[in-house]
């Protein structure tokens, strides 16, 4: 009983901040228990219902309560299996603009909805071996953001070193932000008229980052196939020091003028800079936010084997 | 006393509880009947035929079938051979009998058997002996099929170039246990070949097939005559129908340019084969999981022996 006890005592945990929200994941999706389920069995001629169950949870920050309709173009689609076989009116379904904010300090858990085939049949006629295992691949393709606000030095004069300076030119490692794709390092360089900023951004989710415009791509059942070029592109739709828009002096980018940040291996970086006519009027080194909003789609996967046995009937 | 008192309650209370699962472990549907090498099985039953026969007599020979393989028996037959100078069957008895027998099914596990019986008559053994050895032969001939079904991936993405996790992936699949006859599909490969149509790939499955039982397959109508005594074209040995399809469509199984000559001919009781399905499949759907059914129609037969020893009778 005094163990017990002792193990009801609510704990404070004030090591956390919890205005930063951290984290690599964005939606993630699970099958719900026994939808479908492990084994079906079916006799000739029989239509057997099938419902397929998906848990979406929104573990990520984005979006804010107040635009939650940037999801709108989120979709769950379900494959992998004979469609002859196992017929679902709708293999897709679009996700809830209601139901997935994310993560924030009055939300700890993000948002929580659950999508639903409920509509499946298996028809055994079309089976014509013993036994049928399919794999059940939902796959989620959603639109998301990741933002990132570090402090970073601005020196007007890096090179003078009899100043107290409240800050000097370096490099940060940062950790994530409650997204898949997460700004990992910031390293920062300084010459007489200019201080560059190399962001470097990563994958740090277990899907696939794909192009924001090649979402309509993802069906896996129907339409275009998704290109080698549709993967590992990001878009840098903000990058303000302050309140210095970088954006026109950042690069390299993956395709012209689009602000497209491309992916080696999950990985990839931008340069921006910052002229010594956009320092101000300031004497001496301060900090001040960097703030990075990067835009991209993600795609990740859930699995599940089922097994269909057909069985003739005893006569 | 109060202590073992609890302590029974709580094993109870445990095993209570471990019977509480709901999940049945031994379901009925869920057993595997096409596996093994073996469709008909037969032996002689016990003293019969006897060891030791007088000349002149009649005594009984028996034969228990099985069926212990996952297809059903109809038509097959039954003869037997005897060495004619010194055995023959009675007049009652025919040589050669028929039966039907089924095989093994979800709801019957073991397959069905039968016995044929018939009666044979020893005849003189000549005065200069006074026993005899002969032995007696059974032979079975019958249609048989072969049912392998199993689930095959269908992976439009040729090169592997498309990224992101797959329902399934492309292997090569072996298969040592048999499928519940003695002709037995061992191994698949599974190729997606380019189309003429770029929008489509052609699924290829090379399929291998042995004889895995103690007997020879013959040619589906040479069954008959296979238990005559007329003699066997080489041709009519070997001959394997096969009927392939992947999610109820027909495989292109043909060799050359007919489509009827989807047959297999075994060389050293081996042979593969090459289906196709020819209208493809769309490039722009992911992999999944297609059922491959493949059928295997063929007749096969098989001989068994027994010595007996014929005795004169003695009357001095």
């Amino acid at each position: 009983m005094l163990v017990i006890t002792i193990g009801c005592v609510p704990k404070d945990d004030n090591s956390k901040n919890k205005d930063e929200i951290t984290g690599t994941e964005g939606l993630t999706i699970e099958f719900i228990k026994n939808f479908p389920q492990d084994n079906y069995v079916v006799s000739e001629n029989e239509r057997e219902p099938i419902s397929v169950i998906l848990n979406v949870r929104n573990k990520g920050a984005f979006p804010k309560q107040d635009n939650l309709k940037l999801l709108a173009d989120g979709k769950i689609y379900l494959s992998g299996f004979d469609d002859e076989i196992i017929e679902i009116d709708r293999s897709s379904k679009s996700l809830s603009t209601y139901f997935l904010p994310g993560v924030s300090s009055i939300n700890l858990v993000g948002g929580f909805d659950t999508v639903e085939f409920e509509d499946g049949r298996i028809i055994a006629k079309n089976i014509l071996v013993d036994r049928y295992e399919p794999v059940i691949l939902a796959t989620i393709c959603y639109p998301y953001q990741t933002i990132a606000g570090p402090s970073v030095c601005v020196d007007p004069f890096p090179f003078d070193e009899n100043q107290d300076k409240v800050c000097r030119i370096s490099s940060q490692t940062l950790t994530s932000q409650g997204a898949p794709v997460a700004v990992t390092r910031i390293d920062e360089e300084a010459s007489s008229n200019k201080i560059r900023f190399k962001i470097t951004i990563k994958n740090v989710g277990n899907g696939d980052v794909i192009k924001l415009g090649a979402l309509g791509k993802c069906d896996p059942t129907v339409g275009q196939v998704l290109e080698r070029g549709d993967f590992d592109r990001v878009e840098l739709k903000k990058a303000m020091l302050g309140s210095v828009n970088l954006l026109h002096n950042c690069g390299p980018f993956a395709e012209g003028e689009n602000n497209i940040i491309r992916l080696f291996e999950g990985e990839g970086y931008v340069i921006c800079s910052l002229d010594k006519s956009e320092f101000g009027d300031a004497k001496s080194a301060y900090t001040t936010p960097l703030n990075i909003e990067l835009s991209y789609g993600y795609r990740s996967t859930a699995s599940k084997q089922i097994r269909i046995l057909k069985v003739t009937e005893l006569t | 006393m109060n202590k073992k008192l609890i302590l029974m309650i709580g094993i109870l209370f445990l095993l209570a509880l471990s019977g509480c699962d709901g999940s049945n472990k031994n379901p009925i549907t869920d057993a595997d009947v096409r596996k093994g090498i073996e469709g008909l099985t037969m032996e002689f039953t016990k003293n019969a035929p006897p060891e030791k026969v007088f000349e002149d007599s009649i005594f009984p020979i028996a034969v228990n079938l099985k069926n212990i393989g996952a297809s059903d028996i109809e038509n097959g037959f039954i003869v037997f051979g005897f060495e004619k100078a010194y055995v023959d069957v009675n007049a009652k008895s025919g040589e050669k009998q028929g039966f039907s027998i089924k095989g093994k099914s979800i709801f019957n596990l073991n397959g069905d058997e039968e016995f044929v019986t018939i009666d044979a008559q020893t005849k003189k053994i000549g005065a200069q002996s006074e026993t005899h050895t002969s032995s007696i032969l059974a032979t079975a001939c019958y249609q048989y099929r072969t049912i392998f079904g199993e689930s095959v991936c269908v992976d439009t993405d040729i090169y592997g170039i498309r990224k992101g996790e797959k329902a399934c992936t492309i292997k090569d699949l072996d298969y040592s246990n048999g499928q519940g006859a003695p002709a037995t599909i061992t191994k698949i490969e599974t190729r997606m070949l380019p189309d003429v149509d770029e929008n489509k790939v052609k699924p290829h499955f090379i399929i291998y097939v042995e004889n895995k039982g103690n007997g020879e397959v013959v040619s589906l109508d040479k069954v008959e005559k296979a238990c005559t005594s007329e003699a066997l074209e080489y041709t009519d040995f070997n001959m394997i129908k096969i009927k392939a399809t992947l999610s109820g469509k027909d495989l292109d199984c043909s060799v050359g340019d007919e489509p009827s000559s989807a047959a297999i001919r075994l060389r050293e009781k081996k042979d593969m084969v090459r289906c196709t399905l020819e209208d493809g499949v769309g490039r722009n759907i992911d992999s999944y999981m297609a059922p491959l059914k493949i059928e295997l129609e063929y007749g096969y037969t098989f001989t068994i022996s027994k010595n007996i020893l014929i005795e004169k009778v003695l009357k001095y």
